[in-house]
């Protein structure tokens, strides 16, 4: 079992029943704030990870209004390892990692 | 047009002359005709009216350009100097542009023999515009709320080059009328971080890598050998 949720988050943003169906997950980033800080329920106990962004904005043109660009900078976290595999966070890219976590 | 052509055509022939002159003088003495001539006439004071007829026209747009030129036989050294408030608001956003630009640089006359303070010849500027942004906007989602974002950016720099075609004619006593075709290219901006440009006083739209404007000014001509005679 594998349950995300983030600080500042109205609900849950990730739930599976099983961590072999949570080989690949996807969940939001705080549009709000650099950083977004994730809790992690496992079977096997409480994980936390706090991802560091480089946030953008830019107006597109008066017609279209605005958007956002995120990239990752930095994560903490308390599991075993994680890498950065790419940076850039595309919206509905899914077959684009982000980053990789690694349990013990 | 045929007077101008003809100028232009009198003015080649007059720098040809002074070319054979000066071959010919070789170490003669050609300082007092050569340094006459290089005595300003006068300085040109105006404004560019196409951002003048924005600030009247459109809402949100505050834009204003001054402009100088002095001149040393057949070259102008011109400085423009502008100040713009832009703003830009749509459904549920405000991104607001203001800040200085300066331009600076040397045009180069090819009829100044004609009698009168015309110009029509080619100039190239430096410009750089100081500038700070502002943009806010409502966001809306169904995790995070609904909020107001606010982002801000002082002090971004941008620096381009123009080069430009110019015409400048007497129109009435020491009123002038100028037109000027300026391409603006090589473009560099700096302190872009957490929010990019949207306008860029004094060059125009961030996107561009470069861009062509039509200026449109009225000067008024002080003259200084008028005030010598007097």
């Amino acid at each position: 079992m594998i349950r995300v949720t983030a600080e500042g988050a109205s609900r849950v943003l990730f739930d599976s029943l099983t961590q072999r169906r949570a080989e690949r997950m996807s969940f939001p980033v705080n549009i709000y704030s650099d950083t977004t800080r994730y809790a992690f329920a496992l079977t096997s106990g409480e994980e936390w990870l706090e991802a560091i962004f480089e946030r953008s904005a830019m107006l597109i043109n008066p017609e279209c209004g605005p958007t956002q660009s995120f990239s990752l900078d930095t994560v903490f976290s308390s599991f075993d390892s994680t890498r950065i595999s790419n940076r850039f966070l595309r919206y509905g890219s899914p077959n684009v990692y982000n980053l990789e976590i690694y349990f013990k | 047009m045929y007077t101008i052509l003809k100028s232009i055509l009198n003015n080649a022939v007059q720098t040809w002359r002074m070319l054979v002159f000066l071959t010919a003088a070789a170490a003669a003495p050609v300082g007092v005709q050569a340094q006459s001539k290089y005595i300003p006439n006068g300085v040109r004071v105006g404004a560019n009216v196409i951002p003048l007829a924005a600030t009247a026209a459109k809402e949100g747009v505050e834009h204003y350009e001054i402009t100088g030129d002095i001149d040393f036989h057949k070259y102008l050294f011109t400085v423009d100097l502008g100040r713009a408030k832009l703003n830009r608001s749509g459904d549920g956003f405000r991104f607001l542009t203001s800040g200085a630009y300066f331009k600076a640089g040397v045009d180069v006359n090819f009829i100044e023999n004609v009698p009168g303070s015309h110009v029509l010849g080619l100039g190239l500027r430096y410009a750089q515009s100081r500038f700070n942004a502002e943009f806010d906007w409502a966001e809306q989602s169904d995790i995070w709320g609904d909020r107001i974002i606010s982002i801000s950016n002082d002090g971004v720099v941008t620096r381009w080059f123009e080069g430009l075609g110019i015409l400048k004619v007497d129109a009435w006593n020491n009123i002038q009328l100028g037109f000027s075709l300026a391409y603006k290219f090589a473009k560099k901006t700096k302190s872009t971080k957490g929010l990019s440009p949207y306008d860029i006083p004094g060059f125009g739209l961030s996107e561009a890598a470069t861009l062509w404007s039509f200026n449109y000014h009225v000067y008024y001509y002080i003259p200084f050998k008028k005030e010598k005679q007097q």
